[in-house]
């Protein structure tokens, strides 16, 4: 597999008059292709800020990060603003949609930054909604008239729309149900089954028990590293095992 | 109290740039209702001091010497005049002048004598002293109009006559204080020059000066006095320079330009207050939707929905009182440069100084509004369960529709978000459509008044009734000089006139009106005809419109005219309109003046070229051809009134533009801020999905600027229709009825580039703050 992704040596200070915090602190990490890579951390270890260093979003203070061969830590604003248009998607923990805007046009909106063919986006992101399970009822109704589940999965097939290189996830089942949580984390699965490059972070173990490389991060360090296989449902060893790494790790 | 205060000034500490920009109108707006109040109200009592200050005449006569001795009987007769007196004056209707060096210019001049010793209407002068006799007292007009300074030189060609004068000080008389009232200068000078100047082509008058028992009506008096003069003394009836004038129409009159432009400003005062208060709804609502957590902290601590309301009014009573007292307060120090303004429009020197009446009037005017705004727009707050509040809770989408799908459209993705934004705030959008449009439409009226009145007067002196031709004669024996002005091959036109003070009436109904007898009345060019035609033959009379309604005539009606020969019959068979002597007269031709005055000696002639020479060409020709009579330069005449109005134009189109473009601003700063800050989180997660900043702000301008073109057009288009309404409305105290005011398409484009690229370059500014949202802090942000 090729390594679409590489951070070498990453740090993150955040600063404000008086005082300096070190959020990540030489960090290196390397994402292939097909990955589905889970980080895991105790509160304020830097999770966040890895993913959306790592994503563009933000830029490190030092260190570099490769997609592929092309360095992105030094682009400029709208540079990474189309470098995440091109390779990137996203799913908060909030779905953050416009409710002014019905399904359809909320997931166009990002399909169309890409593309100005609107049938072939239209079809598309229709195709996709029936993918993660919401059926054509949906399509024209607004997102407050959807329940949480069903938002957070429009918020799916707006991120993957323009078939992104990598998926990053910010705590994506963080404000859903179980049952909403369980639908929300087998779309994310059928999607990295199919291909699908995933970095998620989350401090919730069900849903790390879905990514096949487990990166634990402490105070801006990755103090371990867990392979798993492939998800299979109700396989205990990979459970009993993530959980073994977990306690190691002080979780 | 203080609990809304505290509140108020928490409020207000968040949300600075609404309170500052909101005070910044407030304050523009109660300062412009203050200075047009306090000159509204104020401009008659300054009449009222001088004409105190001076004893001043309540009316007066000016006429010829000779057979007028019957005037002073009449007078001192007549049981309403208290005092009377009759000064000697010179009457010079063409007189060449030059200040200081500067460019030569014509006007009519009388010259009084400043060492007699006026008891009625003193000579009012800032100087000090007897005047030498290289010493002149100019009007007070001269110095705001052509920037006359004491110690000038003013060098007066008189008959070929050249006098050089030392300027010693300005003299202000309200009856003679612009050409608005009476076409001419009044100067003084000592009475060894008055004597040297008296030659015959200085034609010796004079003036019966009256003051009236207190509580007369100064109208009523003229038309009566006038009556009996003109019946029975001939020689002022039939004299071509006599005039008479009373306090009341004279105050009114005088006044009318500051007025209109005062009266104009106020409206104009009253659509920024109405802006203002647009915005204060706008700023309430983006207030409450963006602190809805708090309103639902403070309704659940336990604060009551009437003090929440009353805290949103405390904020905007602090609002409006510090712009208010700041805008009084700018109001005041700029008393000085709208005195300066004023004092060019009426001619004497106008201070503007506090007035408490008008600021008191303003402030508690303005504070009644505001509040009853704030109390009407923030209740919907103030009634929002604590529940729903603390879930930051107004529902503002209605789920009616998907504006603008973007499956279906074909517009580019910015447009098309950017529409969406506008038809999900149509009513918002429509307020600001509104502000707009009545923006535009004010700057096109602006710019109609401007193309209409002060570019181009000739549709101007069309409306007032004077005719200016290339040159013009006044005087007696006229008729055989056009006989021989006809014939030069650079002449089109020769129009002769005799004029005539006449009483008309109509069974009991009856006024005292100027006559115009015109030999071709066919030729005349600024006669504005409403109705009907010309008269034709001797017992014809075209009326203007108001005297037809005072009279309660109209086509076909017999009206009677007094005169030297007696009342005589004519049918009215047509009806114009003219503003030249507040809107009243009659006009008839030669036969008719013959029946009515036994004679139609011309008085005046206009003389119109065939476009050969330049008027002032045509000047250098025909007084190089007729030396003995010298030619009037009527068109620079007729520039010291229609100067006047063309000043008042030309401040009240730059009122309008700036203020257009300062409400502009300001809407636009507002309207994209607080999208900016509400729409925060929505930019963030853009950003995130890779909009660039570019990309944001183009949405952003597109959310606003098709509101603000459409209004901008709407008003501008629509100016093509109103612009005359308007004008009409301003005008129908002078009896005009029809006035057409259009306004010229670049003026509309004008309004519209202008708007447009102000609305476009703020929106464009402040959308740059899109530039700052970072989507990390935006979307991770509680």
């Amino acid at each position: 597999m090729k390594t679409i992704l590489k951070a070498k040596d990453l740090c993150k200070t955040f600063s404000n008059e008086s005082v300096q915090q070190h959020v990540l602190k030489n960090l290196n990490l390397e994402i292939e292709e097909g990955d589905f890579v889970v980080i895991m951390g105790n509160s304020g270890s830097g999770k966040s800020t890895l993913l959306y260093a790592l994503s563009g979003m933000d830029r490190p203070t030092l260190g570099s990060i490769k997609y592929f061969d092309e360095e992105i830590s030094d682009y400029s604003n709208d540079k990474l603003a189309v470098f995440r248009r091109n390779h990137c998607g996203f799913v908060f923990q909030q779905n953050f949609l416009n409710d002014t805007m019905n399904v359809l046009d909320n997931i166009m909106v990002s399909g169309l930054l890409k593309s100005k063919d609107r049938k072939a986006i239209a079809a598309k992101a229709k195709q996709l909604l029936a993918q993660v399970g919401l059926s054509e009822e949906v399509y024209h109704k607004f997102p407050t008239q959807l329940s949480g589940g069903e938002q957070q999965r429009v918020a799916i097939v707006r991120a993957i729309i323009n078939t992104p290189d990598i998926l990053f996830a910010d705590e994506p089942t963080g404000a859903l149900n179980s049952q909403n949580t369980e639908n929300v984390l087998n779309v994310l699965t059928e999607l990295n089954k199919a291909g699908q490059t995933i970095v998620m972070v989350t401090h919730d173990i069900r849903l790390a028990r879905r990514g096949n490389k487990i990166k634990y991060l402490q105070d801006g360090v990755i103090t371990g590293d867990l392979q798993l296989g492939d998800y299979v449902s109700k396989d205990k060893a990979r459970h009993d095992a993530l959980r073994a790494f977990l306690q190691e790790m002080g979780w | 109290m203080y609990r809304l205060y505290f509140i108020a000034k928490n409020n207000l500490k968040k949300k600075k740039s609404d309170a500052l920009v909101l005070t910044g109108l407030i304050t523009l707006a109660v300062m412009m209702m203050y200075i047009s109040l306090s000159v509204l109200l104020g401009g008659g009592r300054m009449f009222e001091e001088i004409h105190e200050k001076i004893n001043g005449m309540d009316w007066h006569l000016v006429a010829q010497k000779d057979g007028t001795e019957q005037v002073d009987e009449i007078l001192s007769a007549h049981e309403d005049v208290e005092q009377m007196e009759k000064s000697d004056l010179l009457y010079v209707p063409l007189v060449k002048y030059r200040v200081d060096g500067g460019e030569e210019k014509d006007y009519s001049f009388i010259f009084r004598n400043s060492d007699a010793e006026d008891e009625v209407n003193k000579l009012n002068t800032d100087f000090k002293g007897t005047l030498s006799d290289e010493q002149i007292l100019l009007p007070y007009y001269m110095h705001v109009s052509d920037g006359c300074e004491i110690g000038d030189e003013i060098v007066l060609d008189i008959s070929g006559e050249t006098y050089v004068f030392e300027l010693a000080g300005f003299s202000e008389d309200p009856f003679y204080s612009s050409p608005m009232m009476v076409s001419m200068y009044q100067v003084f000078i000592s009475e060894e020059t008055y004597e040297k100047i008296s030659t015959p082509e200085a034609m010796s008058a004079y003036m019966w000066k009256v003051c009236l028992q207190e509580g007369c009506d100064t109208v009523s008096f003229n038309k009566e006095v006038l009556d009996e003069i003109n019946r029975d003394v001939p020689a002022v009836a039939q004299s071509y320079f006599s005039w008479s004038y009373d306090w009341a129409t004279t105050k009114s009159a005088t006044m009318m330009m500051a007025d209109v432009s005062m009266g104009i400003m106020l409206v104009f005062a009253m659509i920024l207050l109405a802006v203002t208060l647009v915005i204060i709804r706008f700023s309430i609502a983006n207030f409450c939707e963006l602190n809805m957590k708090n309103i639902g902290m403070l309704r659940a601590s336990g604060y009551t929905s009437r003090q929440l309301i009353g805290s949103f009014m405390m904020e905007m009573l602090l609002i409006t009182l510090v712009g208010g007292v700041i805008g009084i307060g700018l109001g005041t120090v700029s008393g000085d440069f709208v005195g300066e303004i004023i004092s060019s429009l009426v001619g004497v020197s106008y201070q503007v100084g506090v007035d408490f009446f008008s600021a008191g009037c303003v402030l508690l005017f303005s504070i009644a509004v505001v509040l009853f705004i704030t109390w009407n727009c923030s209740r919907p707050y103030g009634k929002i369960s604590v529940l729903d509040a603390l879930r930051e809770g107004i529902v503002t989408h209605n789920f009616r529709k998907n504006h603008i799908s973007l499956e279906t459209t074909c517009q580019p993705l910015s447009l098309a978000l950017g529409m969406k934004s506008v038809l999900c705030a149509k009513r918002k959008n429509f307020g600001i459509l509104g502000i707009v449009t009545m923006l535009s439409l004010s700057c096109c009226i602006g710019f109609g008044m401007y193309q209409n009145f002060a570019k181009d007067i000739s549709y101007l002196m069309r409306l007032v009734g004077s005719e200016i031709g290339d040159a013009a004669y006044v005087g007696d024996d006229l008729d055989e000089l056009g006989a021989e002005i006809e014939q030069l091959p650079v002449v089109e036109k020769v129009l002769y006139l005799k004029k005539s003070n006449v009483m008309i009436s109509a069974g009991e109904k009856e006024e005292n009106v100027s006559c115009f007898g015109w030999k071709n009345p066919e030729k005349v060019q600024n006669n504005f005809m409403l109705e009907g035609c010309l008269p034709e033959y001797d017992n014809e009379i075209v009326l203007s419109k108001l005297l037809c309604d005072k009279l309660g005539v109209t086509l076909g009606d017999i009206v009677y005219l007094e005169e030297i020969q007696g009342k005589k019959d004519f049918v009215v068979v047509g009806i114009n309109q003219h503003i030249r002597d507040m809107g009243i007269g009659g006009m008839i031709n030669y036969e008719g003046m013959s029946r009515l005055t036994g004679e139609s000696k011309s008085q005046q002639m206009h003389i119109y070229g065939t476009g050969e020479l330049t008027y002032t060409e045509m000047l250098d020709y025909l007084n190089e051809k007729f030396p003995e009579r010298e030619a009037i330069d009527i068109v620079e005449m007729s520039k010291s009134i229609t100067g006047i109005v063309a000043l008042a134009m030309e401040l009240m189109c730059g009122v309008f533009l700036v203020v257009t473009v300062i409400v502009v601003f300001l809407v636009v700063y507002l309207l994209i801020k607080a999208k900016v800050i509400r729409e925060r989180k929505n930019y963030g997660l853009y950003k995130a999905i890779g909009f660039t900043t570019r990309q944001l702000c183009m949405q952003t301008i597109m959310s606003n600027l098709p509101v603000m073109v459409t209004g901008a057009v709407i008003g501008a288009v629509s100016s093509h229709w109103l612009a005359s309404k308007v004008a009409l409305l301003g005008l129908s105290t002078c009896g005009i009825e029809k006035c057409e005011m259009p306004v010229a398409p670049h003026y509309m484009l004008i309004t519209i580039v202008m708007i447009t690229v102000v609305a476009f370059v703020i929106a464009l500014g402040c959308s740059l703050r899109i530039r700052k949202i970072e989507p990390v802090k935006m979307l991770t942000e509680e």
